[in-house]
């Protein structure tokens, strides 16, 4: 509905068949052709393909090729469950990640007890099911609406139920005018062609700011402590997660039956032009804990929530190049502990994530200097690097 | 049973494969010159130099003692830049079990634990009960040692260690003295005894041109190690000698090779069958 190809397919089953019958080097440079069209001919960076979770010929080859092209598109998410991808696939999706930022790393297990086998990661990470979609993506600025909040008691009484109820019920009519009057499902070419099923599609309730939500609170309430950095803080931030998703889990829409009838939750991300609101449920940029472990054992504690999307994004000092398995290490691990969607790259990479989506440090420069840039995602990560200070993550 | 020590990292990316906690204890017999830590070397004797200097007060006496206030700390390691004896006022006097929860806290995400220093190895029986520990858990166990313990003496300790990541400073016992102040005659025993027991997971060189032969060294060190390659793979980490935390009335005498110099002897030692060698 965007105009843009947000799913490119499982690219490593997709192009098997091609490469079944040529060697290594004639394998890498179809997968290269193929590869360069790609980024050449779509111009923007929430494109997303998948790989995984089983290791194949074609799997390996790409990342290899990727790791050589280091290009922005496609975004790549490499489907990740311990003991079924073998440790030599992974660590080749590290070494590509290190120079390239993709692929990132999905919990294969918590997506498919959730969403079934045919689940995908679409456009920034969104776990949907494969032939559906999300008639809608909405938000709650959870940083705005602790500000219409005396404390935390008429936060959870109150304004926030008031902000859920409206924004419930404005997804429902946007969702019946779809279904109902657009004749999108009837007339476009991706449903009349069967890439599409309308019963197949669900909706993301999104929300973004739950670290600014969480210290407007504490705030108001004259608690010391900061989201990210104390345990009450964090049950506070838990709580409030918990909140939405039981009133999502209580809230029925009739076209999502994929779904058991209600929206997925979505950690969104933010766009471009969000001053003083963190992502999704990520701990502020300049905020990081010292440690690795404690940003860890912080952001688990909301994950879980969200299936049709959440994630962290760390950047690596340049010593990982020589020990990618401190990366898998810290993926397996996350994994065990319900972190879903993890995304690395090297601190100097050209390419990096900017939130859910990638971007060429080289182009950013190049559209500030007023050149023309291929990718339309090069401006949003321009104005992203600007208001969400992405380029000063915590390197790891 | 009580050791000094000066940081733990929770995850560490250079202390052996994967990810690992490395503990580092405070505390070395040898004088290396390019000792990029100086700051491990000894035991802090509250002179309290370093009190004074600290721009946040995180240092204070209390009585003769200087004690340490790790939430004012904004590690500018200026209290490490001043201390004349080669020591931190930041270690902390802990037993095995106390390290052993700072350790805990990263499982499930590290593979397993090294011990750093200073040198660890003065404090055997710390390793041996540490380790034990860890093993227990599912941790693997590497130590990073100078070589100047006699491990075929200390059969409980290697039972609980699965590798030595080993220093071979020179391989020439003049030049060896020259480099850390001590004879190198035990550090070559143990080389081959760990490696015969496969032990020795990776070897270690600092290069610095004109300090030693390094050429010597690497061919002779190679030598002596390649027939055990079939025993247990053995890293090959070729340092090049960096600035970085050396002490300045070292640091200006000594040279940085140049990076062709450090592949040269990566190639000779890809000659003699090693296969996993790494240029940092």
């Amino acid at each position: 509905m965007t105009n843009f190809p947000v799913y490119l397919g499982q690219l490593d089953m997709l192009l098997e068949p091609f490469i079944q019958n040529v060697d290594d080097a004639t394998a890498k440079k179809l997968l290269r052709g193929f590869l360069v069209h790609v980024d050449s001919t779509i111009l923007d960076s929430f494109s997303h393909a998948n790989i995984g979770p089983m290791p194949t010929r074609t799997g390996r080859l790409l990342l290899e090729v990727e790791a050589e092209l280091m290009q922005a598109v496609p975004n790549l998410t490499l489907k990740y469950e311990e003991g079924v991808t073998d440790d030599d696939f992974a660590i080749q999706a590290v070494k590509t990640a290190l120079r390239s930022a993709k692929p990132s790393f999905a919990n294969h297990r918590m997506f498919r007890q959730e969403l079934g086998e045919n689940y995908v990661i679409a456009s920034c990470y969104n776990g949907l099911p494969l032939g559906g979609g999300s008639y809608t993506l909405c938000r709650l600025i959870l940083g705005n609406i602790a500000k219409r909040a005396s404390g935390i008691e008429d936060f959870k009484t109150n304004q926030l139920p008031y902000v859920m109820d409206i924004m419930a019920r404005y997804m429902d009519a946007r969702i019946r005018f779809e279904v109902e009057e657009s004749g999108f499902f009837e007339n476009n070419f991706l449903a009349k062609e069967g890439f599409i099923s309308r019963n197949r599609f669900t909706a993301m309730f999104g929300l973004v700011g739950l670290a600014e939500c969480v210290n407007i609170l504490l705030e108001k309430e004259g608690r010391p402590g900061r989201f990210g950095h104390d345990e009450y803080a964090t049950e506070l931030g838990e709580s409030i997660i918990r909140q939405i998703y039981e009133f999502n889990e209580k809230h029925h829409n009739p076209y999502c039956e994929i779904t058991g009838g209600h929206f997925l939750l979505h950690a969104q991300v933010g766009i471009s032009e969000d001053k003083n609101i963190s992502p999704s449920t990520r701990i502020p940029i300049g905020e990081e804990p010292d440690e690795m472990i404690d940003h860890l054992m912080v952001i688990n504690h909301f994950h879980k929530y969200f299936p049709s999307g959440t994630g962290d994004i760390f950047p690596m000092d340049i010593t990982v190049h020589q020990n990618p398995e401190y990366v898998l290490d810290i993926v397996k691990g996350s994994f065990r502990k319900e972190l879903r969607y993890l995304s690395f790259y090297e601190k100097n990479s050209d390419v990096i994530r900017i939130t859910g989506y990638l971007v060429k440090r080289s182009e950013i420069e190049k559209l500030k200097s007023g050149q023309n840039v291929l990718h339309d995602t090069t401006a949003l990560g321009m104005g992203a690097a600007q208001n969400g200070k992405v380029l000063d993550r915590k390197v790891r | 049973m009580v050791v000094t020590v000066n940081k733990i990292i929770p995850f560490s990316t250079v202390d052996g494969p994967g990810n690992r906690t490395a503990i580092f204890l405070q505390g070395c017999n040898m004088n290396c010159l390019y000792c990029h830590n100086p700051e491990t070397r000894s035991k802090c004797v509250h002179c309290g130099t370093c009190v004074s200097s600290c721009p946040t007060g995180a240092l204070s006496f209390e009585g003769q003692k200087v004690v340490y206030n790790s939430t004012k700390c904004i590690h500018c390691d200026r209290c490490i830049n001043v201390c004349p004896h080669d020591s931190s006022p930041k270690t902390l006097d802990m037993t095995p079990e106390q390290v052993w929860q700072k350790v805990e806290n990263q499982i499930p995400f590290i593979r397993g634990i090294t011990v750093s220093g200073g040198e660890c190895t003065l404090y055997p029986e710390f390793l041996t009960e540490l380790f034990t520990l860890a093993q227990a858990h599912g941790l693997s166990t590497l130590i990073d040692s100078n070589g100047t313990l006699d491990f075929e003496q200390y059969p409980d300790l290697l039972a609980v260690t699965d590798g030595v990541m080993l220093d071979i400073k020179a391989r020439n016992s003049e030049e060896h003295k020259r480099v850390t102040g001590w004879d190198n005659s035990l550090v070559l025993k143990n080389a081959r005894f760990l490696a015969s027991k496969a032990k020795l997971c990776e070897v270690r060189t600092v290069v610095s041109p004109d300090l030693f032969d390094a050429e010597q060294t690497i061919i002779q060190t190679g030598d002596m190690l390649s027939g055990f390659l079939s025993l247990r793979p053995i890293r090959y980490k070729l340092i090049s000698y960096r600035p970085i935390g050396v002490r300045q009335q070292y640091k200006d005498t000594l040279k940085i090779p140049a990076r062709e110099q450090m592949e040269y002897y990566a190639r000779l030692l890809a000659a003699k069958g090693f296969k996993d060698i790494i240029i940092i």
